[in-house]
């Protein structure tokens, strides 16, 4: 029998990808495959491939359920459903024109698309598995629901602790993650980290969301330390004590889905406590490289 | 042109969240917050003024309590509630009633 299903494993959540036309190694990017399981797990997202697009989405997609429509991206909501109906708009899209449709809490979602053909599939090398050219809506309202949410970041394990590494684009975080992987930390993402919350404190989670790093880490760790990114002529941190400037540097590196009310409630609510307990400090650094130490100076670590 | 003897409301649609003193804002649509819509926040003065707006105040009321709260001049408090509420009004975040 062909492959037509496959499982990966991410923040405690299975997903479950069903596809009307087998799955080869090659339809997937390679970074998938640290993300790959045997079977369902205790948690799932079910997501289905189909190659056509039936009639009944003009039901959907009439202008009243339109509530966003910019560039790539049209998004309607129904009672029962979201739809993201994706067009690329330039020929380098690593995404696909597609239409999703998610039921109310995210768990199962039904991607159409007439503009992949069997042989296109098997070779594709997809970088999402919604087949967009990203999946953070396949786990932003998830994660809420889970108790977490998605912070714009890099992501490191140094020694069984997590840090976090924010700033604005251009604030080098991308020269930084090159300086900490040769020091051994080990990359969880550079660009989308999954933060959740359960009864042992915050955790973050290697992730597929990435951005230049392609060699990210399949695991989980308890979040230590966000560090807020500021290039400078020498190396050093400065501690937020400040709760007030703590939330703001982090409500602005939140990623910001639709959410509804009470989605942002319970965001809201994360971030209060991510305050309270998350220490924070901003981290500003020079191009020496040497940045590692005062990182690990800051976690305690032994620098021998 | 704001009145300072008009009520003034905030908008049903936002979510607003103190966290940590710091109160945050976000605009909804249709029920939901917009992904490329703005976040806001305001300031501890700002937060006072934001706080009491109850729909039954009048702008004049408002600034007679913040004014006595901060012992601070009353015209001072006015220039920053009408400063405040024109940028608020203009941002839908509050209304006249």
């Amino acid at each position: 029998m062909k492959n037509q299903f496959k499982y990966y494993h991410v923040a405690g959540i299975t997903i479950q990808i069903h596809s009307d036309y087998p799955i080869s190694e090659n339809t997937f990017h390679p970074k998938f495959k640290l993300f790959e399981s045997n079977g369902p797990g205790d948690d799932n997202i079910v997501i289905h491939h189909h190659f056509y697009v039936p009639d009944s989405i003009d039901q959907l997609t009439v202008e009243e359920n339109q509530i966003f429509h910019q560039d790539q991206w049209k998004i309607y909501k129904s009672d029962s459903s979201w739809i993201y109906n994706y067009t690329p708009l330039l020929t380098n899209d690593p995404g696909n024109s597609a239409i999703a449709v998610f039921n109310k809490d995210h768990t199962v979602v039904e991607i159409y698309t007439n503009a992949i053909s069997e042989k296109q599939y098997q070779t594709a090398c997809f970088g999402a598995l919604t087949l967009f050219n990203t999946d953070q809506v396949l786990f932003a309202k998830p994660l809420c629901e889970r108790n977490g949410l998605i912070l714009h970041s890099n992501g490191f394990n140094i020694q069984g602790k997590g840090i976090l590494l924010a700033g604005a684009s251009g604030a080098g975080k991308s020269t930084l993650s090159g300086m900490l992987k040769n020091e051994g930390f080990e990359v969880l993402c550079d660009d989308r980290m999954f933060i959740t919350k359960n009864k042992d404190g915050f955790w973050i989670h290697g992730n597929w969301c990435h951005g230049t790093v392609a060699n990210v880490a399949n695991i989980s760790v308890p979040l230590q330390t966000i560090f807020f990114l500021e290039q400078a002529k020498e190396n050093f941190s400065i501690k937020l004590s400040n709760g007030k400037k703590k939330s703001h540097c982090l409500l602005q590196s939140l990623v910001k889905p639709f959410f509804t009310s009470a989605e942002w409630d319970k965001t809201f609510s994360i971030i209060g406590d991510l305050v309270k307990v998350i220490d924070c400090y901003t981290l500003k650094f020079d191009l020496s490289g040497k940045i590692y130490l005062t990182i690990k100076d800051v976690l305690g670590l032994n620098q021998s | 042109m704001i009145d300072i003897y008009s009520i003034y409301c905030v908008s049903e649609d936002l979510v607003a969240r103190n966290i940590e003193g710091e109160l945050v804002i976000v605009p909804l649509s249709s029920g939901i917050g917009d992904l490329t819509s703005e976040m806001y926040s305001l300031n501890t003065t700002g937060v006072a003024i934001w706080e009491k707006l109850d729909g039954k105040k009048d702008l004049k009321n408002i600034i007679t309590q913040i004014a006595d709260e901060y012992d601070t001049s009353w015209d001072e408090i006015k220039d920053d509630v009408v400063i405040l509420i024109t940028d608020l009004v203009k941002k839908g975040l509050v209304t006249k009633k």
